[in-house]
């Protein structure tokens, strides 16, 4: 079973990201809207994945990420960006960030992620 | 009597004569160092584990689980330096140190600095140092 966690307030427009997720049947998904929810639930129940939204009501996400990461360094993060992918590395260099995902993520951004996450855990593809 | 097992990115063969890996998680392999009462009782190597974009805590879990106590790195990301903490074993920051055997004698002397936060690449970091 994948443990993840998405943090995000924009529930509707992530919806096809939350949808292609939680159609794997090995994933159970969490949900909060806030960088401090998303703090409080890492420290307590350690997600193996925590997607992090770029228009949360307290927190860019690459600081979030960062807070995350004094917390508990093995949670793995994706993150929602509007940033190239060359900027997005310049600007998240060092903190190992498994993806960034588009500001409008389809489902199948979610089979990507689920299958880059199995890579690097050592889990075994479903076929 | 104290042992402490230091570990050393380094670049093939490994060993003390060797020179340091720049960027620890991306090294050839690792030189193993076992200091008892402040002295080498045994230098040996280890094999570096592959690992691909945000796989980064893959080499820090494969040296806390051979025992290793202390890491001297020269480049490393925030995130395996909070991983390297949260699993205990201190970073030094050894950037400066040529070959491994030189590390190890700055390690011996006590003259290392922790490896800070200010060090780490990008992230918030201030020394370009590594890329990991």
């Amino acid at each position: 079973m994948l443990h993840l966690l998405l943090v995000s307030a924009r529930q509707e427009t992530l919806h096809p990201l939350a949808e292609g997720l939680a159609a794997d049947p090995e994933v159970r998904l969490d949900e909060v809207s806030s960088g401090a929810e998303a703090l409080r639930f890492v420290s307590s129940n350690p997600p193996q994945l925590a997607i992090i939204d770029f228009e949360l009501p307290d927190r860019e996400p690459l600081p979030l990420v960062r807070e995350l990461l004094t917390v508990n360094a093995m949670v793995n993060t994706a993150v929602v960006s509007p940033l190239t992918e060359e900027e997005f590395h310049e600007a998240s260099e060092g903190l190992g960030i498994l993806a960034r995902l588009p500001v409008l993520p389809r489902p199948s951004d979610a089979v990507e992620l689920l299958c880059r996450l199995r890579q690097i855990l050592g889990l075994n593809i479903p076929p | 009597m104290k042992t402490t097992v230091v570990a050393i990115p380094s670049t093939h063969p490994g060993g003390l004569d060797s020179a340091l890996g720049a960027h620890f998680g991306h090294c050839d392999l690792y030189t193993l160092v076992e200091v008892v009462d402040g002295q080498v009782q045994k230098v040996r190597t280890l094999p570096n584990v592959p690992h691909e974009q945000g796989g980064c805590m893959a080499p820090v879990n494969h040296l806390a689980q051979n025992g290793v106590q202390v890491l001297i790195a020269g480049g490393m990301g925030m995130r395996p330096l909070m991983g390297f903490t949260q699993v205990g074993i201190a970073v030094l920051y050894g950037a400066d140190s040529q070959t491994v055997g030189d590390a190890v004698k700055a390690f011996l002397s006590g003259t290392l600095q922790q490896f800070t936060s200010e060090f780490t690449c990008g992230g918030g970091g201030g020394q370009q140092t590594g890329r990991m």
